[in-house]
């Protein structure tokens, strides 16, 4: 403690000057931090989308492009409601290369019962689907029933209550793991519950735009391709030979969306490190001019006894003094802005967005603290070693 | 020091009380109704109100018991901002909803930060040779 004496005292009797350093800390460790934490978070939601998926590809009626975009509603959670006749997925299924094919029944809800934005409501075949099932299984062991639903991440309903839909309560089974993407805030439920629901709209007055028998229409066939087959030719073949169908390459999808996600990565990428650089330029000169006005005290110092390597030491404690908490403001401001707002940023985006494990986010801050501290103790350090060359004798005798 | 605590409490309740009318409101339906989360934003603005009131107070008010009290209510106060959104009133049931995505945030960081100015408050009063008043 006595050894900080010193620097605490010179600190505390500069305030400005303090105060301007740890700013610069600051703005570092808030760049890096909130940079790696954004750049992590997209990548993690790309991957997530992936996993999620499961689907090589997925057939829509040609008139889904139109009506709803299928991308922005995996992507964005914007609801929307297509519709086929049921002897599509025959015809897919018979196609070369499909392995297993499995439908999907879409409803939009008007209004859930106490928001007034809609909830899209996706049912499942629980025999044949691939994709809903086991990221149900993660938290519900058993099969929805009628009218049981499973919700995405971003419903605020928890399990035993009930949401409202089109005049039904639907009790709430399972919560679903986050994913970062529109899937998070959709209804999931199995095919007969959508076709109640679809039923009761009907009956509600609502136009779904459905030809022929409701009970014998679907929304998406999820298709997963068999080994050695070229997922491009099968959706190609599902589009060309199947009348009003239009199939789409997942990956082709996410190549969209990891173009945009890599845009912003070296977006980001480029503006932490034009930070970085200016910021510790700032640093070294701030340092560089700071020992350069108090050579007299410091010449007072080392012919008062102190010697070189103590002067140096002083130096560096001073930088660790004012960089620290500077360092920890830049992290906590970063936190307080990106965790809490996650949701808010990833709507702005529109992309898929996941924050990062907090075993993952809490090494990136120690590692931003390092970087930070680090960087300004070599800004002091470079700054101290160039004075302690200099004679205190002749620096005294200058008058400077 | 002390002073400088007082003046920032003041400053994030008055965000949070004049934020929960303007630029923190909670969801709006098209035809006017009341959404599920009015009541947030209005418990959003007493308190906010309530907490620029205490803040102020504790610039004024001599003497250290009277400050440590004061000081806990802030800390009251700050515990209510961040505990409206969500657990004191309701929310809509989308999280993509304006009350999740700005409100609930913005509330329990203003509540956080007026917390910590509480907290430091306290301790100033609580720590031995502190007298309540800034020397």
């Amino acid at each position: 403690m006595k050894k900080l004496f010193l620097p605490w005292r010179s600190l505390h009797h500069h305030p400005a000057r303090t105060f301007i350093l740890a700013l610069l800390v600051c703005c570092l460790a808030f760049s890096v931090f909130s940079g790696s934490v954004l750049i992590l978070s997209l990548r993690n939601g790309l991957y997530s989308l992936e996993n999620r998926m499961g689907a090589d590809v997925i057939a829509v009626p040609s008139t889904a492009k139109s009506k709803t975009n299928l991308e922005q509603m995996l992507l964005q959670g914007t609801t929307g409601y297509f519709y086929m006749d049921r002897e599509k997925l025959d015809q897919i299924q018979a196609t070369s290369g499909v392995l297993t094919a499995s439908p999907q029944l879409f409803l939009a809800s008007l209004r859930a019962s106490c928001c007034s934005l809609p909830v899209q409501v996706i049912g499942f075949d629980p025999e044949t689907d691939f994709t809903v099932r086991p990221w149900i299984a993660e938290s519900y062991s058993g099969d929805l029933a009628l009218l049981e639903v499973a919700v995405g991440s971003k419903v605020s309903a928890g399990v035993g209550e009930k949401i409202r839909i089109y005049e039904n309560n639907c009790p709430v089974v399972a919560r679903l793991a986050p994913t970062g993407t529109g899937l998070d805030t959709a209804v999931y439920c199995s095919m007969e519950t959508v076709r109640h629901l679809l039923d009761a709209a009907r009956s509600l007055g609502h136009d779904l735009k459905i030809n022929g028998d409701p009970e014998d229409v679907i929304s998406a066939v999820y298709i997963r391709v068999a080994d050695g087959y070229d997922p491009e030719k099968v959706a190609a073949d599902i589009s060309l030979h199947i009348r009003k169908v239009d199939a789409v390459q997942t990956k082709r999808m996410f190549t969209g969306v990891s173009d945009s996600l890599s845009g912003i990565a070296g977006t980001v990428v480029w503006l932490v490190a034009a930070v970085w650089l200016l910021a510790l330029a700032i640093l070294i000169l701030v340092f560089i001019l700071m020992t350069r006005a108090r050579r007299r005290e410091f010449a007072v110092l080392r012919l008062a006894g102190m010697s070189r390597t103590m002067l140096r030491r002083m130096v560096l404690a001073e930088s660790l003094l004012c960089s620290l908490p500077g360092a920890l403001a830049g992290v906590g401001i970063g936190a307080a802005v990106l965790f809490p707002f996650n949701a808010l940023i990833e709507s702005m985006l529109g992309l898929p967005y996941l924050s990062p494990p907090a075993g993952l986010v809490i090494l990136l801050a120690a590692a931003t603290l390092l970087l930070s501290v680090g960087a300004s103790s070599l800004a002091a350090m470079s700054a101290a070693a160039r004075l302690s060359r200099v004679d205190p004798g002749t620096t005294l005798r200058e008058g400077a | 020091m002390k002073k400088a605590l007082s003046v920032l409490s003041m400053i994030f309740s008055a965000l949070a009380a004049v934020g929960s009318l303007t630029f923190l409101h909670p969801c709006i339906h098209e035809d006017g109704t009341a959404a599920a989360c009015a009541s947030a934003g209005t418990l959003l603005m007493i308190l906010g109100f309530a907490g620029l009131a205490v803040g102020a107070l504790t610039m004024f008010v001599r003497g250290r018991t009277l400050q440590i009290l004061l000081s806990a209510l802030l800390l009251a106060v700050s515990l209510g901002l961040f505990l409206i959104p969500g657990v004191l009133a309701p929310l809509c049931m989308m999280e993509t909803m304006r009350c999740h995505l700005i409100t609930k945030p913005a509330a329990r960081v203003l509540g956080a930060l007026t917390g910590c100015c509480a907290l430091l408050l306290m301790y100033l009063q609580l720590i031995p040779g502190r007298k309540g008043t800034d020397q």
